[in-house]
C-alpha cells in the first residue's frame, strides 16, 4: 500500500484515519460488551466492581478515538482527497487472508486424519506455495528440500509436542 | 496405534526413557492406548500435582502410558467440559474439585455435577480457621467472641466469591453467627502471603499452606474443618469437637464421560482405587501435604451429590446462584 | 563461612559424580528445547519434568530441575531473537531489539549479548540468593495490594515511553491490552466480562497465543508480502558471533542495572519475570545513552533484559527459601518437587538442612555454568538452522506456532485468539501502532486491576491508602516524575537541544 506518488499530508490523513477506525472499533466492541453485561451493575460492597476500570480504559480509547479521526478529517482537508489504491490493497491482503485461512484449517484437519498425515500434508502444501517462484528456476532441488521439510517438521513436532509433552492431538 | 513405525520410534529415541512405549496389545483389550488425565487448573498447582502424583502412581496398575494434561480456563469449568464432551472411550479420564459445585450455579456454560461418571475419590483437602498470633485469639471461642463484640473487625483472606476458601469461610459464618470481612485473592499463594504481610488477619486455607508458620508460632491454626484431626496438625481439634457442625473444605476425585461402557468403567475405578490404596502412594502423597481417602465409584458419587445438597443453601445465601436455580 | 564451605564441597561433589553430572547436562538440554518451543512455558517444562524427579535422590532431583529452571529462561530468548516469539513470557521484551538485530545479520552477535547477560545476571541473582535472601525477603514481604497496584502504574508509566515519538499510540495499544486483560471471569467476583456469552472468550485471553500471533505470524504475513511482491527470497547474514570487546565493556551498566532490578521484582511473592523484564527495559530505555534507537536493534536492549529475567530465578527462589512461599508458579512446582522428598522449604531447612540449602545453590550454580556452555554451543546450530530455505523455515514456524498456541492450555479457542491476533498485529503494522504496549497492557493490566480494587477493599474504600503507606508512595511519587519529567523536558528547549546534538 505504500505509494511513492502519495504526498505526506495524504499519507498522514489516511494514517489517522485508519487508526482512529481501528481504536474505535475496539471501543466500540468494548461497550457494547459493557452494556450488555448486567452483573456488571450488582452491587459489591467496598469493592468498587468489575465495571469500574473497563468503563475508564474504555473511555480513554473512545477518547483517542475521536481525536485521532479529529485529527485525519483536518489532515484531509488541508492534503485533498486520498488517494487510496482500494484494489491494490486487496490484492496485497489476499495472501495474508489466506495463511490465517490455512492456519485455521489445521487442527480440523489433524482431528480428521490424525496428526502424522495432518501434518504431512498441511506442511507440504504450505512449503510448494511459498517456494513456486524456486520451483519455476529449480524444480528437482526444490522438491527434494521439500520432502527433507517435511519429513523433519513432521518428525520433531511429533516427538516433542505429541508424543513427549502428550498435547492431545492425535 | 495410528502412528507409523518410524516415527515411534523417532519418538521414543527422544523420550529419554521415561514411560516405556508400549506395543499395541490384542485390539480387543482395554486399555491398548495411553490414557489421557485431564488437570482442569494450570500446571504447577495442587491440583497438577495430584493428577501427577496419580498419573506416576498408576502406571504400576496398568500397562498403558498415563498422559497428564492441563485445560485450564473460566475457573476449572473448561477442563471439566473437555472430558465431557470427549469420546466415552475410557481413554480420556480426568481430575476435579469442589469447585464443579459452585460453577455449575455460577456458569451457563460449565457442567453440572451429573453430567460426569464418577470414578474414584482423591481425598478431601479440609479448610481450616488460621489467625495470625497478633490478633490476640487463641481459639474458636475467642475468635467468634471477638467477632460478634464487633462485627466486620477481622479480616479473612480467601477465594473470590464461590471459591472452596470462600465458601469455608462463607460457612464459619453461617454457622457461627458472626461476620467477617472476606478479601478475595486469586489462589492461595498470594492469600499466604497476605497473612505473612498483615493484610488480612485471618484466613481459611487448607492446612498445609500456613502449617510451617504454625510452628513457627506467627500463625495458629485454631480449628480443622473436617470430621478428623489433619495429620500434619495433630494438636489441633476439629470444629466438630469444638460443637460446631463445620465441615468445608476442598476434595478431588476422578471421573470421565457419561457413556464410557461398563466393563472399561470397571476397569478403570479398579486401576485408581488400586492406585490410592498403594502405601508407596499414600506416602508420597503425604509428604505433599495430602490427605488421600480411597472411595469407589458409587461412594464417590454419593459424596459429591451429598456435599451438593448441602452447598446449595449457602450459595443461595451468598448470591451466587445465577443458573440452575432449584 | 559455613555456607561457603558446603558450597565448594558440594561443588565438587557434582563435578566428581559422573551421575549428577549427566542429570544437569540432560536438564540443562531439556530446558533449553523447552524453553524455546513457543506454548511451553518454563512453569510447563518444569511440571512436565516433575514427575522424572520422584525416583530420584532429593539432591538430584533438584539438580535436574534447577538445570531445566534455569535453562529454559535463557532457551525462551532463542526463538525471540530468531523468530521474533518469546518461547517464555520471560522473554517478551528481549526480541523488541533481539530481532531487529537479527534482521540486520547480527542474530549472533544478538544471541551472545543474550547469553552472557544471562550468565551474568544469573550468577549476581544466585549471589544474591545466598548473602541477602533474609534481607530481602523481609522488605518483600511488606508488599501489600497498595504496594502492588503502584508498582504496576509505575510500569505501565515507564512503559509509555518505550514507544518513542508515538507516546499516544502507545497509550491507546496499551488500552488494548488492559481490555483483552479483563476478558473471561473477574479474579475478585467471579463476574464474567466481554464474554458476549461465549464459552470460549470466558476462558480469557491467554498471553501466549496473543504474542505468538502479534509477533510471530504477523511477522510471517509482513515477509509474504515482501517476497510476493519483489519474488525475492530474502538471504539471512549470521554475522560474526563474538561482539567487539569495546561493545561488550559498553554494556556492563546495563547488565547491572538488569539484574538488580530483576533480583528485586523477582522477589517479590506473586510479580514474577514478565514484570520484571518489562521494567527492566522501559528503565534502561531512560538511562541508556542509545535509549532513543530501542526498539531498531540496539544490545542494550538485549542484555538488560535478559540479565534482569535470569536474576529473576535468584530472586524468586528468595521467599521460597527464607519463608516457604512459592513467589510464582515456577517455585511453586519447585516447592512441590522437595515436598516430595520431604523437605519443606522455610526457615527450618536452614538450620536441619543446610547441606540441602547448599545443594539448591550449587544446583542453580552448576546450571547457570551448563546454560553458558551449551547455549554457545547450541546456538551455533540454531543459528544455522535460520540459513535453512525460507519456505521450510516459515512452514516449521507456522507449525510451532499453531501446535504452541493450542498446547499452552490444549484449548482449540486459544488457536483462535492465536489467529485472530496476527491479524491484529498486521493491521496494526499496517497503521504503524507500537504492537508491544498491547502484550505489555495485557500482562500488567489484571495485577494492576486486582491490586487496586483489593486496596480500596482492605481500606474500607478509602484512596488515602495509596499516600498513607511510604513504599506505596514512593512509587507514585516515581510515576508521577515519569509523566511530568518530558514534560519539564518540553519546557527547557536547551535540554532539547543538547539531546538533538548527540
Amino acid at each position: 500500500m505504500v505509494d511513492p506518488s502519495e504526498n505526506a499530508g495524504a499519507r498522514k490523513a489516511r494514517l489517522h484515519l485508519g487508526r482512529g477506525l481501528f481504536f474505535g472499533l475496539w471501543a466500540v466492541f468494548g461497550w457494547y460488551g459493557q452494556f450488555g453485561n448486567a452483573r456488571l451493575a450488582e452491587d459489591f460492597g467496598l469493592d468498587p466492581g468489575p465495571g469500574l476500570l473497563p468503563s475508564i480504559v474504555l473511555s480513554i480509547l473512545t477518547v483517542g478515538a475521536l481525536v485521532l479521526v479529529g485529527m485525519g478529517l483536518a489532515e484531509r482537508l488541508r492534503a485533498g482527497p486520498l488517494s487510496i489504491d482500494w484494489a491494490a490493497a486487496l490484492r496485497g491482503s489476499a495472501a495474508p487472508a489466506l495463511l490465517c485461512l490455512s492456519l485455521a484449517a489445521y487442527l480440523p484437519l489433524i482431528r480428521t486424519m490424525s496428526f502424522v498425515p495432518a501434518t504431512v500434508v498441511y506442511s507440504g502444501l504450505l512449503m510448494v506455495a511459498l517456494s513456486r517462484e524456486q520451483f519455476r528456476v529449480a524444480p528437482r532441488s526444490t522438491l527434494t528440500s521439500i520432502i527433507i521439510g517435511v519429513l523433519v517438521c513432521t518428525a520433531l513436532t511429533y516427538a516433542l509436542f505429541v508424543y513427549w509433552i502428550g498435547v492431545p492431538l492425535r | 496405534m495410528r502412528i507409523p513405525s518410524v516415527f515411534s520410534a523417532l519418538g521414543f529415541g527422544l523420550a529419554l526413557g521415561t514411560g516405556a512405549f508400549m506395543a499395541p496389545a490384542a485390539a480387543q483389550d482395554f486399555p491398548s492406548e495411553p490414557i489421557t488425565l485431564v488437570v482442569n487448573w494450570p500446571a504447577g498447582g495442587g491440583m497438577d500435582r495430584a493428577g501427577r502424583l496419580v498419573a506416576e502412581y498408576a502406571k504400576k496398575h496398568v500397562d498403558v502410558p498415563i498422559a497428564v494434561i492441563n485445560v485450564d480456563g473460566a475457573g476449572g469449568a473448561t477442563g471439566v467440559r473437555h472430558v465431557a464432551d470427549a469420546e466415552p472411550d475410557g481413554y480420556t479420564v480426568g481430575i476435579l474439585g469442589a469447585s464443579i459445585i459452585s460453577s455449575q450455579y455460577v456458569n451457563q456454560n460449565a457442567n453440572a455435577i451429573d453430567d460426569i461418571d464418577y470414578l474414584a475419590f482423591f481425598g478431601p483437602d479440609p479448610a481450616a480457621l488460621e489467625v495470625r498470633s497478633d490478633l490476640g485469639v487463641s481459639s474458636v471461642e475467642e475468635f467468634v467472641a471477638k467477632l460478634k463484640e464487633a462485627p466486620g473487625s477481622i479480616k479473612n483472606g480467601n477465594d473470590a466469591p464461590g471459591g472452596v476458601s470462600h465458601i469455608a469461610a462463607a460457612l464459619l459464618e453461617a454457622k457461627t453467627g458472626v461476620k467477617l470481612s472476606k478479601i478475595p485473592y486469586q489462589g492461595y499463594a498470594p492469600t499466604v502471603a497476605a497473612v505473612v504481610s498483615g493484610e488480612v488477619n485471618a484466613a481459611t486455607l487448607p492446612v498445609h499452606q500456613l502449617i510451617d508458620q504454625h510452628k513457627a508460632g506467627d500463625v495458629k491454626i485454631l480449628g480443622v474443618m473436617s470430621t478428623e484431626r489433619h495429620f500434619m496438625a495433630p494438636d489441633v481439634p476439629t470444629f466438630e469437637e469444638l460443637g460446631i457442625d463445620l465441615v468445608a473444605g476442598d476434595w478431588r476425585a476422578l471421573y470421565v464421560p457419561k457413556g464410557v461402557p461398563e466393563e472399561r468403567k470397571a476397569l478403570l475405578e479398579k486401576m485408581l482405587v488400586d492406585t490410592t490404596n498403594d502405601p508407596e502412594f499414600q506416602a508420597a502423597a503425604q509428604k505433599m501435604g495430602f490427605v488421600i481417602t480411597p472411595m469407589g465409584a458409587a461412594e464417590t458419587t454419593e459424596f459429591v451429590r451429598k456435599s451438593d445438597a448441602e452447598l446449595y443453601p449457602i450459595l443461595e445465601e451468598a448470591g451466587l446462584v445465577k443458573v440452575r436455580k432449584k | 563461612m559455613a555456607v561457603f564451605f558446603e558450597f565448594v564441597t558440594q561443588f565438587a561433589d557434582i563435578f566428581s559424580n559422573p551421575y549428577m553430572l549427566l542429570l544437569s547436562v540432560v536438564g540443562t538440554a531439556l530446558g533449553i528445547v523447552f524453553g524455546c518451543l513457543p506454548g511451553i512455558s518454563s512453569t510447563m517444562a518444569l511440571a512436565i519434568l516433575l514427575p522424572i524427579s520422584f525416583s530420584l535422590a532429593p539432591s538430584e532431583a533438584i539438580i535436574f530441575l534447577m538445570a531445566v529452571f534455569s535453562a529454559s529462561v535463557f532457551g525462551g530468548s532463542i526463538s525471540a531473537v530468531l523468530i521474533n516469539i518469546p518461547g517464555t513470557p520471560g522473554a517478551i521484551v528481549t526480541q523488541l531489539d533481539g530481532y531487529p538485530m537479527a534482521r540486520s545479520g547480527r542474530a549472533g552477535e544478538a544471541l551472545f549479548y543474550a547469553l552472557g547477560a544471562s550468565t551474568i545476571g544469573g550468577v549476581i541473582g544466585l549471589i544474591a540468593l545466598i548473602l541477602i535472601a533474609p534481607i530481602v525477603a523481609g522488605a518483600a514481604m511488606q508488599f501489600r495490594s497498595p504496594e502492588f497496584a503502584m508498582a504496576t502504574v509505575f510500569g505501565l508509566t515507564l512503559l509509555a515511553y518505550s514507544t518513542p515519538g508515538a507516546t499516544f499510540l502507545g497509550i491507546l495499544s496499551g488500552c488494548i491490552g488492559l481490555i483483552c486483560g479483563m476478558v473471561g471471569f473477574d479474579s475478585l467476583t467471579d463476574v464474567p466480562r466481554f464474554d458476549f456469552g461465549s464459552s470460549a472468550l470466558q476462558n480469557g485471553i491467554n498471553l501466549v497465543p496473543v504474542t505468538i500471533g502479534l509477533f510471530g505470524i504477523a511477522e510471517i504475513i509482513r515477509n509474504l508480502n515482501v517476497t510476493s511482491e519483489s519474488g525475492k527470497t530474502v538471504t539471512r547474514h549470521i554475522g560474526r558471533i563474538i561482539p567487539p570487546w569495546a561493545e561488550i565493556r559498553r554494556l556492563w551498566k546495563a547488565v547491572l542495572r538488569g539484574s538488580g532490578i530483576g533480583i528485586a521484582v523477582g522477589a517479590i511473592p506473586a510479580a514474577g519475570s514478565a514484570i520484571a523484564v518489562a521494567v527492566s527495559y522501559a528503565q534502561e530505555q531512560r538511562l541508556s545513552p542509545r535509549g532513543k534507537d530501542f526498539g531498531k536493534g540496539v544490545p542494550d536492549g538485549v542484555v538488560a533484559p535478559e540479565a534482569s529475567n535470569n536474576a529473576a530465578v535468584g530472586g524468586a527462589l528468595v521467599p521460597m527459601m527464607t519463608l516457604g512461599i512459592p513467589g510464582d508458579t515456577m517455585t511453586a512446582v519447585l516447592m512441590g518437587a522437595l515436598l516430595i522428598h520431604g523437605l519443606r522449604p522455610g526457615p527450618q531447612l536452614f538450620v536441619e538442612h543446610a547441606d540441602f540449602v547448599a545443594s539448591v545453590y550449587v544446583g542453580l550454580f552448576v546450571a547457570i555454568l551448563l546454560t553458558a556452555a551449551m547455549g554457545f554451543l547450541l546456538m551455533k546450530q540454531f543459528i544455522r538452522l535460520m540459513q535453512a530455505p525460507r519456505h521450510i523455515l516459515v512452514v516449521a514456524i507456522i507449525l510451532l506456532c499453531v501446535i504452541g498456541s493450542f498446547a499452552i492450555r490444549n484449548n482449540v479457542a486459544d488457536v483462535g485468539v492465536m489467529i485472530a491476533f496476527s491479524v491484529v498485529g498486521y493491521v496494526m503494522y499496517r497503521l504503524e501502532i507500537p504492537v508491544a504496549p498491547l502484550a505489555f497492557g495485557l500482562i500488567l493490566g489484571p495485577i494492576l486491576e486486582e491490586n487496586l480494587r483489593r486496596s480500596l477493599i482492605v481500606s474500607d474504600g478509602s484512596w488515602m491508602v495509596f499516600v498513607e503507606r511510604p513504599i506505596a508512595l514512593a512509587m507514585l511519587l516515581l510515576s508521577l516524575a515519569a509523566v511530568l519529567y518530558p514534560v519539564f523536558g518540553a519546557l527547557r528547549p536547551k535540554w532539547a537541544k543538547a539531546d538533538v546534538g548527540k
